[in-house]
């Protein structure tokens, strides 16, 4: 609770960091469906697109929380 | 005086069209210039006709869609839930709509153009007649705009094209069927004739395309439209035809046809001809050859000799020869009266008018996707008020709209449009804050029209195309008294990624889109229409027992031959990387295949609804039935699982076989013990047809069974992201 969000200027131009983190989020979480293609471990998954979801939520949490705090 | 290439020239009309509408907008003091700025921008297409088609279209379905959504806002302004629901009922129905075959582009504006106008009724509902009469004016005002530029700069007739358009496609026809009477005689193999087969599906929606361009903007070719339609017509039929004859070679080729048929060389010999006169009348010269009706005929002494299967296989090859030889002459006598070669023709092949009755699962899903989309995206506005508002809503159905007609994943029609964002960008940043009176503007718009249009020239890149002129003018939101605000373009761009993340989300819901999925459901959906369709084959089965079961019987049957038309489609979009034992050669012989199993069993219907002599059908009943019962068996296996049936070809080629074997054997005796005169040729011809369509199926059901047998089945059916 010490650190306090606030926006990031890229540019002059403010971004809440939530954008940021989620961005990166779904961005990583597009990376590591990839590879689950890849080596064929999305068959193991009852509904690929809402793991996808869960994922991007995830990443988005870890990112927000260590990274880039929102 | 510079030659300018056709690229060059197909790139100034929009952009000079873009200018002036701008220009008669701005003049007038309208708002939203940008919507006439679309309107031109949609139907630029290369030649008058293919542009007014399309221009008119466009305005029928804004007057259509405007008139629906002033009647919804004035009906349910007050009740968001009712003004939500009617709005997706309608929406949902333009979009079955759209999914056809017939005005695609009426039904898409009738759709868009509703939802934009509710859209900001929704919000700001004291001005929605307002906004629906300036959405007509500038639709109409940009297609008028673009009309007189394409007549009056260079314009481009579609006449000659469709006479190239025909010409290639009688060439096309006419080598395919020389590739066939060669294969027929032992020469080269039916893989090879498979470019020329594409290119006949291509050049034949080409033909389509063209002649209804060219009704438009050739009197010519208006004045002969009946003509030109029925030429399409036998065309198809030819195709089909031609298809039909090839699939029963197997069962000719082993027999010495020169006996069974003494005249077959002679009958293929008067079809080349006819071909290379319909060839020489399209490209101006007199016919050489005038067509000589010919009939097939079979060496009764020589067939006696045969076995009952063997005889069923001449009857049949001589009804599919005497049908190819009725469309050619058919078609040569059309193209002679279009030439004007010769006094005119009655058409001579019948046509079969082919309504269908019921609804597609494919276009319902698409009408219940959109409208789940409506009910997702509503609330999403109501409760959490994205950026954008109302445009989050609208972007966001266009999106999902637009996949569902051009069966593309929204992802890949997002990406031209957040291109074009990023580009009209710079422009609204940097450009247009420098700019001062029309001239410079219309400079401006003219030279981004320009290059967008020549740069994005191929017809595959239409998409991209549309994606980026759409957001130019809408970015740079050109208006009279122009104000620029950077939040605004940011605002833009983030609801234009969160309604393309919307429309993502919307299309991944159940069932899966992946193309190999839509193929397994379709090729299910196939062998349970297949199951059904023979289960109602049998000899002793009332036709009249029920309405159900009669309107199920016409609509299946129709659907059937449609089936692996789609398959073909979801073929083509598979990520056969992503299925390395699955080679697109063998997706398309399975699929291939399947058409020609779809042809076995609608030409068995065919044969069914023939009149048999009773003593036939009371003697062969048991056998018949049993040979439909393991076919029946085999494709309920097929439709529940198909790598459940694998493994099982050769004990299921083995079955039929003997049961083939015991049919005839059956048919011998049952001949021994008719007396003289107690059948007519009639019921002879008939029941072999019967025979051969029996033999037909059974041989392309193994065929089938083999390919399928090589498809890595449980791959396609892995779930994947």
């Amino acid at each position: 609770m010490d650190y306090i969000p606030s926006e990031i200027s890229i540019g002059g131009v403010y971004f809440p960091p939530l954008l940021l983190a989620s961005t990166l989020g779904v961005v990583a979480a597009l990376l590591t469906v990839l590879l689950l293609n890849r080596y064929r471990l999305s068959r193991f998954m009852l509904y690929p697109p809402m793991i996808f979801v869960a994922i991007a939520a995830i990443y988005t949490g870890l990112i927000g929380t260590f990274l880039i705090p929102v | 005086m510079i030659p300018l290439s056709r690229r060059t020239k197909e790139a100034i009309k929009p952009a000079l069209a873009m200018v002036i509408a701008y220009g008669i907008s701005l003049g007038m003091g309208w708002e939203n210039p940008y919507w006439a700025g679309f309107a031109v921008a949609m139907i630029s297409l290369s030649t008058v006709g293919q542009s007014l088609n399309k221009g008119a279209m466009r305005m029928l379905g804004t007057l259509v869609a405007g008139a629906a959504a002033l009647t919804i806002i004035a009906l349910f302004a007050q009740d968001r839930w009712w003004f939500m629901g009617i709005l997706s009922v309608y929406l949902g129905f333009c979009m079955y709509m759209v999914t056809g075959n017939k005005r695609t582009y009426f039904w898409w504006c009738c759709a868009f153009v509703c939802l934009v106008i509710c859209t900001h009724a929704a919000s700001e509902a004291n001005d929605a007649f307002d906004v629906a009469v300036l959405r007509v004016q500038q639709t109409g005002m940009g297609i008028l705009v673009y009309t007189l530029v394409t007549v009056f700069l260079w314009p481009s007739n579609t006449r000659g094209a469709l006479d190239e358009a025909t010409r290639k496609l009688v060439t096309t026809q006419a080598r395919i069927y020389r590739t066939y009477r060669a294969l027929l005689n032992g020469q080269g193999t039916a893989e090879e004739s498979r470019p020329l087969r594409l290119q006949e599906v291509q050049l034949l929606n080409q033909h389509e395309q063209t002649l209804l361009a060219a009704k438009t903007d050739s009197y010519e070719v208006w004045e002969l439209r009946h003509r030109w339609r029925y030429f399409h017509r036998q065309s198809i039929a030819l195709m089909e035809a031609l298809e039909q004859w090839r699939e029963s070679f197997a069962e000719i080729q082993p027999l010495d046809r020169s006996v069974l048929l003494p005249n077959l060389e002679t009958v293929c010999t008067e079809l080349d001809l006819r071909f290379a006169a319909i060839e020489a009348m399209l490209t101006g010269q007199p016919p050489a050859h005038g067509p000589q009706a010919i009939t097939l005929t079979i060496d009764s002494a020589a067939t006696g000799a045969l076995t009952h299967f063997q005889q069923a296989a001449v009857a049949v090859t001589k009804s599919q020869l005497d049908r190819l030889e009725l469309l050619s002459r058919s078609l040569f006598d059309c193209v002679r009266d279009i030439k004007g070669y010769g006094a005119p023709a009655s058409s001579v092949v019948p046509e079969k008018m082919h309504g269908r009755p019921g609804l597609d699962p494919d276009r319902l899903q698409a009408a219940i996707r959109t409208m789940a989309a409506v009910w997702i995206a509503f609330p999403v506005w109501f409760y959490l008020d994205p950026p954008g508002h109302a445009s989050f809503v609208e972007i966001g159905l266009i999106f999902i709209m637009a996949s569902l007609m051009v069966r593309l994943d929204p992802a890949t029609i997002l990406k031209p449009f957040l291109l074009g964002a990023v580009f009209a960008g710079v422009f609204y940043v940097f450009v247009m804050p420098q700019l001062s009176g029309y001239l410079q503007l219309g400079v401006m718009l003219f030279g981004v029209t320009f290059a967008i249009y020549y740069w994005l020239w191929q017809p595959q890149q239409s998409v991209a195309k549309m994606g980026m002129i759409v957001m130019f003018l809408n970015i740079i939101g050109v208006q009279n008294q122009q104000t620029y605000d950077f939040a605004q373009y940011a605002n833009t761009i983030a609801s234009l990624a969160l309604a393309g993340g919307l429309a993502v989300a919307i299309w991944y819901l159940p069932p899966s889109p992946r193309p190999e999925k839509q193929f397994l459901r379709t090729l299910k959906r196939f062998f349970r229409h297949s199951d059904f369709l023979m289960s109602r084959l049998a000899l002793d089965w009332d036709q009249n027992k029920g309405i159900v079961d009669h309107w199920k019987t016409i609509y299946y049957r129709s659907n059937l031959l449609e089936l692996p038309q789609k398959l073909a489609s979801w073929a083509g979009k598979i990520d056969h990387r992503a299925f390395p034992d699955n080679s697109p050669e063998q997706v398309q012989a399975l699929v291939t295949s399947l058409h020609a199993l779809a042809h076995r069993i609608k030409a068995l219907a065919v044969m069914r609804d023939l009149p048999q002599a009773d003593l036939l059908v009371k003697a062969l009943l048991d056998d018949v039935r049993a040979w439909r019962l393991i076919a029946e068996q085999q494709l309920q296996l097929w439709a529940d699982n198909p790598a459940m049936a694998l493994g099982a070809s050769a004990e299921m080629q083995e079955r039929v076989m003997k049961r083939l074997a015991k049919l005839e054997a059956r048919v011998e005796e049952t001949f021994a013990r008719v007396g003289e005169g107690q059948l007519s040729s009639e019921d002879y011809q008939n029941f072999y047809r019967l025979l051969g369509s029996f033999r037909g199926l059974s041989e392309g059901g193994i065929a089938y069974a083999r390919l399928a047998e090589k498809i890595n089945w449980a791959q396609w059916q892995e779930a994947r992201f």
